[in-house]
């Protein structure tokens, strides 16, 4: 009986013993091998934005549905003309909105008047890609007839070089990390086990304002300022520990 | 004695050491992961646009017949341009009552009824956008959104972008194995993280202005599509 009594938390340590000699060799999965340094590196590309996407929008109203429509169609018109003579290839242009819609007239008490006004909205996105020409479209645009503007959005029309770039410096990044680790735990670095990128596709993530353009081009143009964009790239890399 | 009580011991250490080893037995794989994009600008060659007619009045009949004859006339329009009947759809209908209060805020009797048809559009030929929207509100529409342009069957635009997203997969894992000292080995997985699209991208322009009706510019439409692939490392 006092034996079984010591047998029992024997076995039981025994086994804690196993498995934990276990766990150290088989922590990671079949196809890892078991002593990693595993580090994310980090590289960034800073670049000019070479194209900005602007909406221009026309809205007109009024109590006659036919006319607010065919003043809408008249100034849309004058809109489109003044993109074309800022050089705007007609590829990069699109009209995503055509709206009408119809507001009841109340009277003081909140009861129906009978009478409508009609709201009419045309607008186009333009893709520009002389940054310069921005602040004179803007003013033409709005001097011709557009009242609704967003989204003036810088951005880089293919950042792939930029991008795979970083990608090998967020690798060297990551390759000094784990040199340093190793040393300060006193292993030998070993090979590249696996790389991955952990995020999707990155987007510019920061623009910080550098330069201004537009107010140089003469006193007919709002002033705009295209600024860096900055794109982030992380790369996550586990060397084996020899 | 002591051989007998220990002998749940021994089973135990035996029997995890078992489970140990079939853990442990696999062979390591070095391995790279990354993620391919393509995309295919195409022409648009379908819009799609709601249409609608709202009436309003205190006799819920007159109210409903004169949405009716307009929404009619906006069919037949749609219809004159060369709009199928299979790409008309009646997406909205609906009659809502609105009470009548008077100054003091209590209900007066008198009701107010309110009804919209609203038909959404699939136009075939792009470049009549501007006349079926003009043609439309001449004949009652009072409610008109989401002029969104796209691509009727855009398989053929899938299969190049899911090619150029693969390469482009292929083209990273070389760089990323080359910079980091190894060889680019076997595929080991590839799969598709999505199709997006066709979204409205940008355009070509000025089709439809001709026809004196609402100036529309159609654009072109980008289909997209993502890898990710895992390749062995050497």
């Amino acid at each position: 009986m006092k034996g079984v009594r010591l047998a029992v938390p024997l076995a039981l340590a025994a086994a804690a013993l196993a498995l934990s000699a276990c766990a150290g060799a088989a922590g990671w999965s079949q196809e890892s091998p078991p002593r990693l340094i595993s580090v994310t590196g980090t590289g960034t590309a800073r670049l000019d934005p070479d194209m900005v996407i602007v909406s221009l929008g026309v809205q007109t109203q009024g109590p006659d549905i036919a006319e607010a429509v065919s003043e809408n169609n008249r100034r849309s018109d004058q809109v489109r003309a003044a993109i074309r003579e800022a050089g705007v290839a007609d590829e990069d242009v699109q009209t995503v909105n055509f709206s009408v819609w119809t507001q009841q007239q109340y009277d003081e008490f909140g009861n129906l008047t009978g009478g409508a006004t009609y709201w009419v909205d045309n607008t186009l996105q333009v893709r520009l890609r002389d940054l310069d020409r921005l602040g004179p479209l803007l003013e033409t645009a709005l001097s011709r007839g557009a009242n609704s503007v967003q989204g003036v959005t810088f951005s880089v029309e293919d950042p792939t070089e930029a991008l795979d770039a970083a990608r090998v410096s967020a690798l060297e990044d990551a390759r000094s990390q784990a040199a340093q680790m190793a040393a300060d735990a006193g292993v030998l670095l070993g090979e590249v086990v696996s790389i991955g990128e952990p995020g999707a596709y990155p987007g510019p993530f920061m623009e910080a304002p550098a330069r201004g353009i537009g107010g140089g081009s003469g006193q007919d143009a709002v002033p705009t300022s295209p600024g860096v964009l900055e794109y982030g790239i992380q790369v996550t890399v586990n060397y084996a520990i020899r | 004695m002591t051989f007998k009580r220990l002998l749940p011991l021994f089973l135990v250490v035996s029997l995890v050491a078992s489970a140990c080893g079939a853990v442990s037995g696999g062979t390591a794989t070095r391995a790279l992961t990354v993620m391919g994009t393509g995309s295919v600008s195409v022409t648009p060659d379908i819009v799609i646009v709601s249409l609608g007619v709202q009436t309003v009045g205190p006799d819920i009949a007159r109210a409903v017949a004169q949405n009716n004859d307009a929404a009619s006339a906006v069919q037949a329009a749609a219809g004159e341009l060369g709009v199928a009947p299979e790409d008309m759809r009646t997406t909205y209908f609906y009659v809502s009552t609105q009470q009548q209060y008077d100054e003091f805020g209590n209900v007066t009797g008198e009701v107010t009824y309110w009804v919209d048809n609203t038909i959404t559009v699939t136009l075939r030929d792009t470049s009549k956008l501007g006349d079926l929207l003009e043609a439309a509100v001449d004949a009652g529409a009072n409610s008109i959104s989401g002029v969104s342009f796209s691509v009727d069957d855009p398989s053929e635009a899938e299969d190049e972008a899911r090619q150029e997203a693969v390469e482009d997969a292929r083209q990273r894992a070389e760089m990323l194995a080359t910079a980091a000292g190894a060889t680019l080995g076997e595929l080991v997985s590839i799969s598709t993280g999505g199709v997006s699209g066709p979204i409205p991208y940008y355009g070509e322009f000025g089709l439809g202005g001709g026809g004196g009706g609402v100036p529309i510019s159609p654009g072109t439409t980008e289909v997209t599509v993502q890898v990710t692939a895992v390749y062995a490392l050497r």
